[in-house]
């Protein structure tokens, strides 16, 4: 049963809080309040909780007695005694400076999700990484910020410096900035990446399908800004691509409905996507409150549903 | 029946093709706006130009109301209740025409009968058109006032002279300009009565300048009044200008009539009853009051009437005045009857007019001769009316009696005669529509200003 949950900060006021650090703060404060586990598991000796079993755990963690009495195969988790790597994975392509202008912008309310996980992260001990990828437009290389896994308040500090200072432009290119995040983990790790997922569509989930692949726990957190979900004009409107810079005369009127569906089918496919692959899937919708939206993820994360449905789909 | 006084304003509708043209050719460049991605959108299959979209219409809608909405109130609408009764006569001379003659005078005078029944001045007009056969009332409807004028003068020019042509209407505009008047030929004696539609809306907004000496404007109050004045007018054979402002009035007369007099009605009942209580029943002096005679035609006439009552009152008045030489001739001219008067300083004359309502003559400053001549044109003193006989003009024109006296016209097929003027409201259509054109634009305003 969750507990009455306080009054929720609106997006806007969280996401216009200027220490990144304080936000940070605010939004792992508000997921607190329902008094729930580390969403951060790891293996160690001293036991935990059980968890519904999903396809890839060890064998060896399966609880058989408690199979024999509830014919349900549920995994044994262990208090960590290990810290487990976390490699942020963040799209500052200019996609995500959505709505222009904003303080709830895709990329503030993703920047404020990334310190809030960090904050949280290394609060428990773990080591916490940064990677950032964005290629101007029309430049060939890319240029990548990476700060590698480490704990402690001081690298904490310094990945919430390196955080408030990203900003949105060029392009990005997930399966490389993916791919990288994992090999610098170096060890079994959770990678998340924090994306509208726009981009290389079908590269980025092959990437995230090898990553899986590799061992790694990876999580997709969509964000969605309000005025994606519906087709904002209503009359005619030339509309330049944030990226490409590509213009394209649009009938508000004609577009809206096609806008919609197709919009809804991308999300539902990322979402299948997600399931089908074992991938922690959270959309976060740039309008709600960004410590509720967490927590109701982080919530879902722990409580292993989302792995649950994928088993049973299995 | 609405009506406009204005038709011709309607002209403006065509103006309603300009915002039809600005909305058709005001094409504006689509906003350009980033978005995110293109990939969930389809190209549009429009030119890369916005035509008018719906709510383009709407605002086209109301820039087309408001125009009309001006339009209408330039067209000054007004309500005509239709009197009942109306007769349109023939203008047939052929003998079929003289066949329906008995036919066609029965019912023009029951149509005279019906139209006024507490207003025996009718009677005895139409009474002396009888007698005298030298004239001819015309009723003309508002809205056929140019044909009805033209038909009346075709049978008019069949008569023999002196013919004379009565018009009552309410005058409404373009209904009548001066190049009509102008048309009509020059030995007709032309009086146009104009009714104001209510005592309300004030003195009459139209002062049509006569371009003839044989044109009068007769401006009543309202149309009991007017008709006072016409049956008057022609039961004494002569033709009248009356411009009645308020309670006060100004005379203006031609020397060529017959018999030039002034018929007016002046004061307000307050004056009356004040002046009740200070005067005697026909003659009184206040040191305050003056005769003020402006030489001119008015005064002409004036003098004549003064020269030709027999009243004590009056001679005692004329008397009293100072010699004038030339206007002496004049009087000597009209009526062989020396009279030495002139200007100022004169004292007020009381008489009593049918009735029984006393005028003070000299409280009108301004035009003293008109309360003069209604006094002696309606008056019921003895002398006064002695005066009238012996002028061969007596007649008792406010005698119910005289509608059983109608006779056919002598000659000729009665034409145009119908019913009495419309009778129209305030015009406060237009201010209504006026308004809807402030709150149009308005509108208008805020829809233009709407993102």
């Amino acid at each position: 049963m969750d507990a009455p949950r306080p009054a929720a900060l609106s997006p806007t006021l969280v996401t216009a809080i200027d220490d990144l650090e304080l936000a940070a703060r605010v939004v792992v404060e508000g997921l607190r309040v329902g008094g729930h586990r580390s969403p951060f598991h790891g293996a160690g000796a001293e036991f935990h909780q059980h968890r519904l079993y999903r396809a890839g755990d060890d064998l060896k963690h399966l609880d058989w007695k408690v199979y024999a009495r509830s014919n349900r195969l549920y995994t044994r988790q262990f208090r960590e005694t290990t810290n487990v790597g976390v490699m942020l994975v963040l799209d500052t392509s200019q996609s995500m400076h959505y709505p222009a202008g904003a303080v709830n912008s895709k990329l503030r309310y993703a920047v404020l999700l990334a310190a809030a996980l960090a904050y949280l992260a290394i609060e428990q001990g773990n080591v916490v990484g940064l990677m950032t990828l964005a290629r101007a437009d029309g430049a060939r290389d890319a240029t990548m910020h990476y700060l590698p896994a480490r704990s402690g308040r001081l690298h904490l500090r310094a990945l919430l410096a390196r955080l408030e200072g990203s900003a949105a432009h060029g392009v990005w290119d997930p399966p490389l900035a993916i791919g990288r995040a994992a090999e610098l983990l170096q060890r079994r790790g959770l990678i998340m990446v924090l994306s509208d997922f726009y981009d290389q569509e079908v590269e980025t989930q092959r990437e995230l399908r090898h990553v899986v692949q590799r061992g790694h726990d990876v999580a997709m957190l969509q964000l969605v800004a309000g005025d994606e979900r519906q087709w904002p004009y209503t009359e005619q409107v030339d509309v330049r691509d944030a990226e490409s810079g590509r213009q394209m005369l649009v009938d508000s009127p004609a577009a809206r409905e096609r806008y919609a569906s197709a919009h809804g089918a991308f999300l539902d496919r990322c979402h299948r996507f997600a399931q089908q692959e074992g991938i922690d899937y959270g959309q976060f919708d740039c309008d709600k409150p960004p410590e509720q939206s967490l927590r109701d993820y982080l919530l879902r994360r722990t409580s292993g549903t989302a792995h649950a449905v994928r088993v049973e789909t299995a | 029946m609405i009506q406009w006084l204005n038709p011709w304003a309607w002209a403006g509708l065509g103006a309603l093709v300009v915002p039809i043209v600005v909305h058709l050719f005001s094409r504006r460049p689509p906003r350009i706006v980033e978005f995110p991605t293109l990939r969930f959108l389809d190209a549009s299959a429009l030119r890369p130009t916005q035509r008018s979209t719906l709510s383009d219409l709407a605002l086209l809608g109301v820039r087309i109301l408001l125009l009309a909405a001006a339009v209408m109130a330039l067209a000054q609408p007004h309500w005509v209740e239709r009197a009942a009764g109306v007769t349109t006569g023939t203008t047939s001379g052929s003998a079929a025409g003289k066949d329906r003659l008995p036919e066609q005078a029965a019912a023009t005078a029951s149509v005279i009968e019906r139209r006024s029944p507490p207003n025996p001045a009718y009677g005895g007009a139409a009474d002396h058109i009888a007698a005298s056969g030298d004239s001819l009332v015309l009723f003309a409807e508002s809205g056929q006032l140019r044909t009805a004028m033209t038909r009346a003068v075709a049978w008019l020019h069949t008569q023999a002279a002196p013919r004379a042509l009565v018009v009552h209407s309410s005058f409404p505009l373009s209904a009548l300009d001066s190049t009509d008047i102008v048309a009509l030929p020059s030995d007709l004696r032309l009086t146009l009565i104009h009714e104001v539609p209510s005592p309300s809306a004030g003195p009459a907004a139209i002062d049509l300048q006569a371009p003839r000496d044989t044109v009068h404007w007769i401006t009543a109050l309202d149309a009991p009044q007017a008709r006072d004045v016409v049956a008057a007018v022609h039961g004494l054979g002569g033709a009248v200008v009356i411009r009645l402002q308020d309670t006060t009035a100004f005379a203006e007369g031609s020397a060529a009539m017959r018999h030039p007099l002034f018929v007016g009605v002046t004061h307000s009942r307050a004056r009356r009853s004040r002046s009740t209580a200070t005067t005697t029943a026909t003659t009184t002096a206040t040191s305050t009051a003056s005769i003020a005679i402006a030489t001119g035609a008015a005064t002409r006439a004036t003098m004549r009437l003064l020269a030709v009552a027999d009243d004590r009152t009056v001679r005692d008045v004329t008397a009293g005045l100072p010699t004038d030489t030339a206007t002496n001739g004049m009087l000597a001219d009209s009526s062989g009857v020396a009279l030495h008067f002139g200007l100022a300083g004169r004292t007020a004359m009381v008489g009593e007019v049918h009735d029984g309502i006393p005028v003070v003559i000299a409280r009108v400053a301004e035009s003293p001769m008109l309360a003069t001549a209604t006094l002696l044109a309606l008056s019921d003193n003895p002398a006064i009316r002695s005066m009238r006989t012996r002028a061969g003009i007596d007649r008792d024109f406010r005698s119910a009696t005289a509608v059983q006296q109608w006779q056919p016209l002598p000659a000729g097929t009665p034409i145009g005669v119908g019913a009495r003027a419309d009778r129209h409201t305030t015009p406060t259509w237009a201010r209504w529509a006026w308004a809807l054109v402030l709150v149009l634009a308005v509108v208008e305003w805020v829809m233009r200003r709407r993102p």
